[in-house]
């Protein structure tokens, strides 16, 4: 729907007349005649949801039409872990406790560990994987970069997969800027070639130090040369409302390439 | 015609270093992909090449405090008002000026000496496979038809802006940027406001085309034309004067016609 505004309906009171008409977004024009022969259209920006104005008590809808309740709300229903904010730890995760509360983890989020395949298991607190990773896009390439890693000009800015990594770890880990490092999982592994930065620093966490690291996800499959996808380390633990992974937060192991 | 001398503003406090002037320049001039690596670094390729007229540099630094300074500098011919590879080509027209002041090259008439190499300030031109010069040429083609260049249009944060060259810099000194280029070679067609000094950008502080080119050009070249012009006038002078050498045997005969 190519409406301007998010719930433009908002901006009009019940019969469909804006509350300030001098910046009005929206208004229902009560006489248009439309082809069906029924009356009234809205008219200005596309409306988000076509139902007439609320002041009609048989078809009228609230303007929030994606919140369950219809209406504007800090906190609400419709979220399946609950109205309220609340701090979890992630399901893979350097420290022993949630030192905002007693439960560790999201309840509500979705697993798949009970499957028994090695691709759902999970490792916490486990000293093999010691360092936080994150995964996140490049300017270059699209989502998973299916439809860019395959074109030329593209793969020139970005040729291959990489580990970002701080001053600090790399030289705890003896891995010095453009060597090729293994990353590993509890899931699995990939090599990629260490960009050593100062833009990534250690955390201060519950009195200890933690590195991270961080790897972009558009790589691997069939584009020869680039490495492969850093799809292959992440967790497959579903957030508790829309299902999207948890990719940006999750247990590595880096060590350089003999 | 009378025309305002057209030009670049790079702001490069604006850039994002996404890089779409470096892919619409090659979708535009139909330039091949290079091959590259990943050597731990997000500037790719890591110098100009003849496939590659401008390019983003990334340069990264971090004080004590681990502040992270990322700075982004676009890369490219600054197409110079006194342009050192202009003035040392020997072909000509392989290199030229057009009325916007766009320093162009055509390699139809390049005849591969590799001149405009030494005497550019900033090296700028690449030679390919074929052995003939390219660098950026602002997308002229596109600018007398009265558009902007490809990598002006695909620039999305307006860092790269196209257009009058005294309008631009008048906005840009308005705004109170520090400009580079606005004086020097008689004023670069490319001006660039700066975040840190020059020099940490790769850029020379006062550029200057090689002295060896200015004693060429402007010293040896005109001296050597002036004795050759010189040397073929004195010989007019000359024979008008004194006539065209008698030989002795031909004692009183009058010029040339004595061996018919």
């Amino acid at each position: 729907m190519n409406r301007r505004i998010l719930y433009n309906r908002a901006s009009v009171d019940l019969s469909g007349k804006p509350y300030l008409v001098k910046k009005a977004v929206i208004y229902w024009n009560a006489n248009a005649v439309l082809p069906d022969g029924k009356l009234g259209k809205w008219e200005g920006d596309v409306p988000d949801g076509g139902w007439p104005p609320m002041g009609n008590e048989k078809d009228g809808k609230k303007p929030f039409i994606m919140r369950a309740d219809g209406v504007a709300s800090v906190f609400g229903p419709g979220l399946a872990d609950g109205p309220f904010p609340e701090h979890y730890e992630p399901l893979e995760c350097p420290i022993q406790e949630n030192l905002m509360s007693k439960q560790m983890t999201n309840p509500a989020s979705k697993k798949f560990a009970d499957g028994g395949l090695p691709e759902d298991v999970y490792a916490s607190c486990d000293t093999r994987f010691p360092y936080v990773a994150t995964t996140y896009r490049v300017t270059e390439h699209w989502q998973t970069g299916v439809l860019s890693r395959n074109v030329p000009w593209l793969l020139e800015l970005q040729p291959r997969l990489f580990v970002e990594m701080g001053l600090e770890l790399a030289k705890e880990k003896r891995i010095r800027n453009g060597d090729m490092v293994e990353v590993a999982s509890a899931r699995g592994k990939v090599d990629a070639v260490a960009i050593v930065t100062p833009r990534f620093r250690p955390f201060k966490v519950a009195g200890g130090t933690v590195h991270q690291v961080g790897l972009p996800w558009c790589f691997g499959w069939f584009t020869p040369g680039v490495g492969e996808s850093a799809n292959l380390l992440t967790p497959t633990a579903g957030d508790a409302n829309t299902m999207i992974p948890e990719t940006k937060a999750f247990m590595v192991n880096v060590k350089a390439r003999g | 015609m009378a025309q305002v001398r057209m030009g670049f503003l790079v702001d490069t406090s604006r850039c994002i270093a996404c890089r779409s002037c470096q892919v619409a320049c090659k979708a535009w001039n139909h330039l091949d992909a290079d091959k590259t690596v990943e050597r731990g670094s997000y500037e790719n390729p890591t110098d100009l090449t003849p496939n590659l007229y401008n390019r983003i540099r990334f340069l990264e630094s971090a004080d004590a405090g681990g502040n992270v300074k990322w700075l982004f500098m676009n890369e490219r011919c600054v197409h110079c008002g006194d342009a050192g590879c202009m003035k040392v080509c020997p072909a000509p027209g392989a290199l030229h000026r057009t009325e916007e002041g766009i320093v162009v090259f055509d390699k139809e008439k390049c005849i591969s000496c590799k001149y405009c190499v030494s005497a550019c300030p900033f090296n700028i031109p690449r030679y390919g496979a074929d052995d003939k010069v390219t660098k950026c040429h602002l997308c002229f083609d596109r600018v007398g038809a009265g558009r902007l260049p490809a990598c002006a249009q695909a620039c999305p944060t307006q860092t790269l802006q196209f257009g009058g060259r005294d309008a631009l810099i008048a906005k840009a000194k308005g705004a109170g940027k520090k400009l580079y280029g606005e004086n020097a070679l008689e004023g670069l067609g490319v001006v660039y406001a700066l975040e840190e000094k020059p020099e940490v950008y790769g850029l020379p502080e006062n550029p200057s085309i090689p002295t060896s080119i200015f004693l060429w050009k402007d010293v040896v070249r005109p001296l050597g034309i002036l004795g050759f012009w010189g040397s073929v006038a004195a010989v007019v002078v000359h024979y008008v004067t004194f006539g065209s050498r008698q030989l002795e045997e031909d004692g009183k005969g009058k010029g040339g016609d004595a061996h018919g």
